[in-house]
């Protein structure tokens, strides 16, 4: 038994900034009542039905009286020409015996953005547009006379387009570069009375990179520093909203996510019963593109420490001193190891410590009478990077005179 | 209103504003000019004051309202701000209250910059003219 299912109320709805068709439809007296595959086979036409542009299949599994979507974007403006759609199918499911033949075409329907112009208008195509550095772009003028002496000219040079018909010429433009923050000028000319009453301003954003260098530490254990280099800056003028990109953090282990004041860092608090792995993913967006990197670290393989504090020195003699200082508490009071830089007699000796809270060192075999110079700087066990130095200088003290 | 404005300024304080003024001016239409933009007929700056004589003739309180519009939308509200301060040197004149439409397109938008932004800077040449500028002051 064959079944034509014809795909009935197609409606075609226009978004003239996205340049694309939205197509909707129903397919009605399905069988089986549950779900059935279908292929539709749709035709896009241009300025005449009989101009078809663009046709292609679509496969998908029908349910009893649903409304079926279908997107189609158009590298022409919309505003540019009218476009007509029309669409049919065919049952292609394992539950049907074969042979199924296609149903009728449906009725064309149209999708038409602009009337007719009126006598000496001139309009150019699209409006204000966002586009990425590199990008083939479709521009057109409309006029609303037909004997028309118009040329145009993009950034000053002129360029060269084709005739769709007696109102419409539509321009080509490869590889458009970024010039400037502004966006690049478009308009055209009208010699027969020699105005220039349409232009438009492309904006031409640089590509979106993906983050580089994404990193993240904590030094205290309650926060996560992340950083990260943005690459090239896509924002522009008087299109801000549309051209800046957004960063967003999100964790998956958490399954919570934020979004950034910054471009280049965020933090991150850590909870008192967070988790040791953190599986970061941070998201570059913006009107035009979306960039991810990922980040999985334990956190105390990131554990950043601050300098020290208050470093002293105790019970200085002529050839000892005790070295103390001071580290930061960090959670539940990582054991840190520290290094000791000892400067004096025209040489540097170096010493090593485990600290938990208070550093302590006792500095021994030195000169008497002498001044020194001594910096220490801790790192966690689990080696991350070094703190920044501290230090201060001390002066032994003159030896006794000989018995 | 077009209140001759009072002045209380010395000749040539009121010269070196001028010329600053001038020099301020150029760089504005500088910054601002692109290639492949045109300027447009449609827009004009009422600079000066109609059947006033020079000095006295700059509109001072439009020309205000124009920087104040234009300023922010070329990210530029530090060199409008310093025109509009050596402006109110030159005579004080209560802020004018007419709101300037500015074109929703870009394209028409930068035309309407450019076009205003020019005019002030061939304006201000001619205020500079009057003040015979480019004379060297009496030191």
């Amino acid at each position: 038994e064959h079944l034509p299912l014809t795909p009935e109320a197609l409606k075609v709805f226009v978004n003239s900034t996205q340049q694309s068709l939205h197509l909707q439809w129903t397919v009605h007296n399905l069988p089986y009542k549950g779900e059935l595959k279908m292929v539709f086979q749709i035709q896009i036409s241009r300025t005449e039905t009989s101009n078809i542009i663009w046709k292609g299949n679509y496969s998908t599994t029908v349910k009893w009286n649903e409304i079926l979507h279908w997107s189609w974007e158009s590298e022409l403006p919309l505003e540019c020409a009218t476009h007509f759609v029309r669409i049919k199918s065919v049952v292609d499911d394992a539950k049907v015996p074969q042979p199924n033949i296609w149903s009728s075409w449906s009725s064309w329907q149209e999708a038409k953005v602009q009337d007719s112009f009126e006598q000496d208008t001139l309009f150019i195509f699209p409006k204000d547009k966002l586009v990425e550095e590199g990008s083939d772009v479709t521009i057109c003028y409309i006029s609303g006379n037909i004997q028309n002496n118009i040329s145009c000219y993009l950034d000053g040079e002129q360029i060269h387009g084709e005739q769709l018909d007696p109102h419409v010429s539509t321009f080509k433009l490869k590889n458009v570069p970024f010039v400037r923050e502004r966006g690049t000028n478009i308009y055209c000319v009208d010699h027969r009375r020699n105005t220039i009453n349409g232009g438009t301003v492309l904006f031409v954003s640089k590509v979106l990179e993906e983050p580089k260098n994404f990193s993240c530490e904590t030094q205290d254990l309650k926060t996560l520093s992340c950083t990260w280099d943005p690459g090239v800056d896509t924002t522009l003028a008087w299109s801000k909203q549309r051209s800046q990109s957004y960063y967003t953090l999100f964790e998956s282990f958490s399954g919570k996510k934020k979004l950034c004041k910054e471009k280049n860092w965020c933090n991150w608090p850590i909870s008192q019963d967070s988790q040791a792995m953190y599986n970061f993913t941070l998201t570059a967006e913006n009107y035009l593109r979306k960039r991810s990197v990922n980040l999985l670290f334990n956190l105390t393989d990131r554990v950043h420490p601050m300098s020290p504090l208050s470093v002293k020195f105790e019970n200085i003699s002529a050839t000892n001193a005790v070295m103390t200082w001071k580290v930061r508490p960090t959670g539940d009071y990582l054991t840190l190891l520290c290094e000791i830089e000892l400067y004096g007699e025209r040489k540097m000796t170096q010493h090593n410590v485990s600290v938990k809270v208070n550093g302590k060192y006792l500095l021994s075999e030195l000169e008497p009478d002498t001044e020194y110079a001594a910096r220490v700087r801790c790192a966690a066990n689990h080696f991350w990077k070094w703190s920044e130095w501290s230090g201060q200088n001390f002066t032994t003290l003159q030896a006794a005179p000989l018995e | 209103s077009h209140m001759s404005p009072i002045r209380s300024l010395q000749p040539n304080a009121e010269k070196g504003i001028v010329k600053e003024l001038q020099f301020l001016s150029n760089e504005l239409l500088e910054n601002f000019e692109e290639k492949g933009l045109p300027t447009s007929s449609s827009y004009t700056l009422p600079c000066f004051i109609p059947n006033a004589h020079p000095p006295n003739n700059i509109n001072i309180s439009a020309v205000q309202t124009y920087l104040k519009t234009i300023g922010p939308l070329i990210d530029n509200t530090t060199t409008t701000g310093e025109i509009i301060e050596h402006l109110d040197k030159l005579a004080p004149q209560n802020a004018s209250e007419t709101n300037i439409s500015v074109p929703e397109n870009a394209f028409e938008k930068k035309r309407f910059i450019l076009t205003i932004l020019k005019q002030f800077s061939e304006c201000m040449d001619l205020v500079c003219k009057s003040f015979n500028c480019e004379a060297q002051q009496a030191t």
